[in-house]
């Protein structure tokens, strides 16, 4: 078989897509979660792994550094890389929500300021919605924004509502369902079809 | 090799495309660099207009730096013919500029292209794909594929739907990244009819050998219509194997346009190591139209920098055969100069350079040494020692 490059993003749900890549016989003799490297081949040198910041994952392959990328949906939401997306992992499984104080009521009346990792996403959801936004971008804490007055509500992925909790806010309303998905780069899959629709065969076949 | 000597190899790679394109009867045509802006904002959506360079000339008429070839050329034709009496065949190898994508971006692509004007046709179809294919094979690549689709297959679909123009962009956008498990669930959301949606999941998902592809199609029972574009496609398939070009083809429903004047057929071809299209190409039968014209046409283009980039990494830089290299002492001068200019006139590639020279510049076929304690011949197999200035010339005139 030839050989499939893999990227796929660093992080907690590596460790489970890397569960799914063992139930399918792709095993890596160093453990990639415990290694620093980057690059890691398996034992039957057929499947070579990238370990990638998970943004960059899309990159990656829609450029053809890698055929075939594993990354959060959240992701692929934001970027619309060209690639194909053509399995769903079931892992890491999350929403993507508006969130914000409890009494705070979303209006069409005013201009909403929204404290964002995905201003794409954030900009799209609202202007479906005909609401006027201002958009801030922030790569981390977002919870932090509505508490120190900087924006009116956020958009972020909410896996177990903990930190929200903990911060006093809560879900107003839940944008899309989340989880890790494969993306395939469209020449490779021209190129390599027989061994990429192989692969998928046998990861649906683990998912399920 | 820096972007300098790259282009080196850029000019091989022309040059083998321009005789393939040539051993196919087309010929070559440029096109002005600057266009008017009207001729392609006249032309509903083609190019995104944003991502044209705008220039403003000394009459305050707002140009553009041409973003396609296509379309002038079409113009142009259409000015000479209302209705063409015969096949035209062109191709041009020429820049293009567009500002995709972030503003890091570059903006310059060298694309080479064929357009085929004249006839509409499954023989015009194939002849097209098959000289894309040949071209590729020329560059040496391996594992060429290219993807045929026909867009208005899908379009005719989708137009059942009564979709507003959200719901559409986003069940393109699914269809594209084939997202078959979202797009079942935005088709059942639609509450679209049961048949129709299973025919666009089974487009959306069915890939491959073009039997393959044709037996799923037929399983849909679908219109006469949609059976005739299977039927085209098949005979183009069919014809592309007298070709040659079994291997290389894919058919693929759910390819979509990306060039608005597209109708009919396209295609898009893939090489091994390079991770997007090298090639794009379709039918555009109704662009004559823009231009009060009759002008049925197929045509691609090939985008020459990635392959340039990929060939590079490949090719071991020989030097060219007829190159030398003269290295003359002191007082050796003006005898080099009296033999270069000799050897220049019997059609070698000469540098003369001081002794101490000879190791900064490139390795040529022949290093000659002019010296004081005697001249000497250097190539890759032999040497030639103690030679006199005139002994020299006598080798060189001997290899002309």
């Amino acid at each position: 078989m030839e050989t499939l490059t893999i990227a796929m993003a660093k992080g907690r749900t590596s460790k489970r897509a890397l569960r799914i890549l063992a139930q399918m016989g792709i095993q890596f003799s160093i453990q990639p979660e415990d290694s620093r490297k980057l690059v890691f081949t398996d034992d039957t040198e057929t499947i070579k792994l990238l370990q990638v910041k998970a943004v960059d994952v899309p990159t990656y392959v829609e450029k053809g550094a890698a055929d075939l990328g594993v990354v959060g949906k959240d992701i692929v939401m934001e970027d619309v890389p060209n690639v194909y997306e053509l399995a769903d992992l079931d892992i890491g499984r999350c929403k993507m929500a508006v969130a914000g104080f409890p009494e705070t009521k979303l209006r069409n009346n005013t201009t909403l300021t929204v404290a964002t990792k995905y201003p794409n996403v954030t900009k799209s959801y609202f202007d479906q919605k005909g609401f006027r936004t201002d958009i801030i971008k922030l790569n981390g804490s977002i919870e932090l924004a509505p508490l120190i007055g900087l924006a009116d509500v956020i958009v972020d992925i909410v896996e177990t509502g903990t930190t929200l909790k903990e911060n006093g806010l809560v879900i107003l309303e839940e944008i899309a369902d989340i989880s890790a998905r494969l993306i395939v780069n469209k020449a490779s899959y021209a190129i390599k079809t027989a061994s990429i629709r192989q692969f998928i065969d046998s990861m649906n076949a683990e998912v399920k | 090799m820096n972007s300098l000597e790259r282009t080196e190899v850029h000019e091989q790679v022309v040059e083998k495309v321009s005789q393939r394109f040539e051993a196919y009867g087309y010929h070559k045509v440029r096109t002005p660099a600057f266009e008017a802006y009207d001729l392609y904002s006249k032309i509903d959506s083609s190019i995104p207009r944003r991502d044209m360079i705008k220039v403003i000339d000394p009459t305050g008429e707002v140009l553009v730096l041409r973003p396609d070839v296509t379309i002038p050329i079409t113009k142009e034709l259409s000015h000479v013919y209302g209705r063409l009496t015969s096949e035209r065949r062109y191709y041009y190898i020429q820049e293009v500029f567009r500002q995709t994508g972030p503003n890091l971006s570059p903006i310059e692509h060298t694309q080479a292209g064929v357009e085929f004007f004249g006839c509409s046709s499954p023989e015009a179809d194939a002849e097209t794909i098959a000289l894309a294919v040949r071209t590729l094979k020329d560059l040496q690549f391996a594992g060429i594929k290219i993807e045929i689709g026909y867009p208005a297959l899908l379009d005719s679909l989708i137009e059942q739907m009564n979709m507003d123009s959200r719901q559409n962009s986003q069940l393109r956008q699914l269809i594209l990244s084939k997202n078959v498990a979202e797009l079942q669930g935005l088709l059942r959301e639609l509450k679209i009819d049961g048949q129709l949606a299973a025919a666009v999941e089974t487009i959306t998902q069915v890939y491959g050998r073009p039997e393959h592809v044709a037996a799923k199609l037929a399983g849909l029972g679908l219109n006469s219509y949609i059976d005739g574009i299977v039927e085209y496609i098949q005979e183009v398939c069919r014809l592309l194997e007298i070709y040659g070009c079994k291997e290389e083809i894919i058919l693929d429903f759910s390819l979509l346009n990306n060039m608005d004047y597209y109708s009919g057929l396209i295609f898009q071809g893939y090489v091994e190591g390079i991770g997007r299209p090298v090639v794009m190409g379709g039918r555009y039968d109704k662009l004559g139209e823009a231009f009060e014209a009759d002008l049925p046409a197929i045509g691609f283009a090939i985008e020459i920098k990635p392959i340039v980039e990929s060939i590079e990494g490949k090719m071991i830089v020989a030097p060219a055969s007829r190159s030398v290299g003269i290295y003359y002492g002191r007082a050796e001068l003006e005898e080099a100069i009296v033999l270069a200019e000799q050897l220049r006139d019997w059609h070698y590639q000469v540098v003369i350079s001081p002794l101490q020279n000879q190791e900064k510049n490139d390795s040529s076929a022949y290093t000659v040494l002019l010296q004081k304690e005697g001249n000497a011949i250097l190539t890759n197999e032999e040497s030639h020692q103690s030679l006199t200035t005139a002994e020299v010339g006598m080798f060189f005139e001997k290899e002309a």
